[in-house]
């Protein structure tokens, strides 16, 4: 992809820069980071050549690479219909093969992953990111819950016990 | 001869002389003296005792502040603990066993002077409302520990750090509760009603964020109530989850129970586990008629332990070796199933008794005399044999009423089945192998009962001359009782229940 910014034959390919808050600058083509709708929106407003490199303040280097290279992936992806708070979607937590791969790093990436594909405007790495936490919760008691995301549990031992006999979860002794 | 003031010995002893203030012993000199010799007797046969046999005794004195307070900083006023021993004991004679314990653990003198008799009824007191007012006092010295009901002990708190609730001692919440509401909510969405459940149910801040309608939502959807429950059953061991009323049930229910009838008078003897015909008639109404009348019959399954206090009959207390009666405490476990059956119901219900470790030839004497009091039905108890294949066979005859059928599937006689007389019950006793001679040995009863129980009021209890004795050919023997014309020869109790499905009761 670095062998294409010579010229402005095809602007898909040309490369632009992007600063991450920790102050590095990221080179990468403007079709992949046009994945991010935040930076596609920014590219037409600024309606600059895209010399200027665009601060992104809420993303650092490694959580960017990673993204980006969701983006290199999917970059031929048609773009997410509107009507995406169909049920269809919701109900599947299907997640094809090379995300399943991609999205196997430890929990703290993993949360960043999908800030920063919130942030970003990524919706279908936001949607591979949410399912993925919905994978890890499935089937699982709230203890189990717990003790995979480190939650700590507030409610009080009386409380549990009224959830459960207002809900008509547990029959009383 | 004079006799030291404190113990003389230190290699037999271990009562050190720094234990015991000089100003509690500041009475008149012959007292003194008196004293100092019981202090002797006694402080070294009750630190025997407490370690052979209460060693709690032994670490509630240890860990009693009252007592550390006495061996730091010696008492100014000798007070109470100066008094002439005929005194206190004057005193103490007109106390209560429980304020005499307690009189007793606050030094080591007056310990002595009181003697260490009643020290042993830590343990053996059975007269269970004393014990539970002693324990409440003893805790109110020890806020390390607590009362504990069901087992009318002092459990250290420290065991609850094993819980789940006081290990949350989290130092960094994870992750996914830095993520903002909207993306919490937006995870919730790809998950099953279920799974929402479970998942509101972690903690208050996630409640708040994803709410709780999927908890209501479940009261509709049948079918995603079961995997939660199935899920939340995971974190409350003491529960199961019954697939045929999709709520999860106390593995130890009430209404599992006994609710026996006074009406057949004192000489009824009342089983450990006996359903009421009452809620037997519940559990038929809901298998036929659905929920509205009665219940499902996991309701009356239980699996629990219970700590029955035996004492060995006079007859065998009056034995020359064994001048005491004593109480023993045999812990009996136990669980029950209940099933239904064509035109009725059969219960099964697996005791487990442990039998106590000391096992000399002495002792086992009083253990197996000692169960006599558990009742496997009403009218048959489970009076310990020898052990089978141990020394003798078992005689038959002393079973109360029921009837012995020997039946034998090992040639040890590991087991053997009868039935009651009097009921349509059966009984099988097991002794499984012993793994470790000398050590706890444990006996398993299984009962299966059979109850028609519709339009009954008798309880089920009597069919009298359920099995009758004929003589044929000069030898007696059985004739298969009868109910309302079905044949009931023996093992069909058993047969009819290992034939029927177990209701999916999922105790995983």
């Amino acid at each position: 992809m670095a062998a294409a910014s010579t010229s402005a034959v095809d602007p898909a390919k040309k490369m632009i820069m992007l600063t991450t808050s920790d102050n590095i600058d990221i080179k990468v083509e403007r079709e992949v980071a046009e994945r991010s709708i935040l930076i596609k929106n920014l590219l037409e407003d600024l309606g600059s050549e895209g010399d200027e490199p665009i601060p992104i303040p809420n993303v650092n280097e490694a959580v960017m690479k990673k993204v980006l290279e969701w983006c290199e992936q999917h970059r031929k992806d048609p773009p997410a219909t509107q009507d995406d708070d169909s049920d269809s979607r919701k109900k599947s937590t299907d997640i094809d093969e090379w995300d399943q791969k991609f999205m196997q790093v430890d929990q703290e990436m993993l949360f960043e992953i999908i800030l920063a594909a919130n942030y970003l405007d990524i919706k279908a790495l936001l949607d591979v990111g949410c399912k993925t936490v919905a994978n890890m919760i499935k089937g699982k008691s709230p203890d189990e819950i717990r003790k995979t995301f480190n939650i700590q549990n507030d409610f009080t031992p009386e409380e549990e016990d009224q959830i459960r006999r207002e809900n008509e979860w547990a029959e009383d002794r | 001869m004079s006799i030291a003031p404190y113990c003389r010995s230190n290699q037999t002893c271990s009562c050190q002389p720094n234990t015991f203030p000089e100003n509690q012993l500041s009475g008149p000199k012959e007292s003194k003296t008196i004293l100092a010799a019981r202090s002797h007797k006694n402080g070294a046969s009750f630190i025997r005792r407490t370690t052979t046999k209460a060693s709690r005794v032994t670490l509630l004195i240890r860990k009693s502040p009252r007592l550390k307070q006495l061996d730091n900083a010696p008492l100014k006023v000798p007070g109470i603990a100066a008094l002439p021993v005929e005194l206190l004991q004057q005193i103490t004679s007109y106390l209560p066993n429980v304020a005499l314990i307690a009189l007793g653990l606050t030094c080591r003198s007056i310990l002595a002077a009181i003697g260490t008799e009643h020290l042993g009824m830590l343990k053996e007191l059975w007269r269970r409302p004393q014990k539970w007012e002693l324990l409440m006092l003893l805790a109110r010295d020890l806020p390390d520990y607590f009362p504990c009901e069901p087992c009318y002990m002092l459990h250290s708190r420290e065991l609850r750090a094993s819980t789940p609730r006081a290990s949350s001692t989290i130092a960094k919440p994870g992750p996914i509760m830095s993520l903002p509401p909207e993306l919490l909510q937006m995870i919730a969405g790809y998950l099953p009603t279920s799974s929402q459940a479970s998942l509101a149910l972690t903690s208050r801040a996630v409640c708040r964020t994803i709410g709780t309608v999927s908890w209501s939502e479940m009261k509709k959807k049948h079918w995603e109530k079961l995997p939660f429950l199935i899920a939340l059953r995971r974190d409350l061991p003491e529960y199961g989850t019954c697939a045929a009323c999709c709520k999860l049930l106390h593995r130890c229910s009430k209404r599992a129970w006994p609710m026996l009838k006074r009406s057949w008078g004192e000489s009824a003897n009342a089983a450990l586990y006996w359903p009421s015909n009452y809620y037997l008639q519940l559990v038929l109404d809901y298998n036929h008629h659905g929920t509205r009348n009665g219940f499902c019959q996991s309701r009356l399954e239980c699996t629990n332990k219970v700590v029955r206090v035996m004492v060995p009959e006079e007859g065998l207390s009056r034995s020359p070796f064994l001048n005491k009666r004593r109480a023993i405490e045999i812990v009996i476990e136990y669980s029950t199933s209940v099933r239904v059956v064509e035109n009725g119901i059969v219960w099964n219900a697996e005791y487990s008794v442990t039998l106590p470790a000391d096992w000399n030839s002495l002792a086992a004497m009083r253990y197996w005399d000692a169960p006599n009091r558990l009742y496997l039905c009403p009218h048959v108890g489970a009076r310990l044999q020898e052990p089978l294949g141990r020394s003798k066979p078992p005689s038959h005859g002393d079973h109360h009423q029921g009837f012995w059928r020997g039946w034998s599937h090992h040639k040890e006689f590991s087991r053997r089945g009868w039935q009651c007389t009097e009921c349509p019950t059966e009984f099988s006793e097991y002794w499984p192998p012993v793994v470790d001679e000398g050590g706890e040995t444990k006996v398993v009863y299984n009962v299966w009962h059979y109850s028609r129980a519709i339009n009954s009021c008798s309880d089920g209890l009597r069919t009298r001359g359920f099995v009758h004795l004929e003589e044929k050919d000069g030898i007696a023997c059985v004739k298969p009782g009868t109910i309302e014309g079905n044949e009931f020869y023996f093992g069909k109790i058993e047969e009819m229940f290992s034939n029927t499905q177990k209701v999916p009761f999922v105790v995983l």
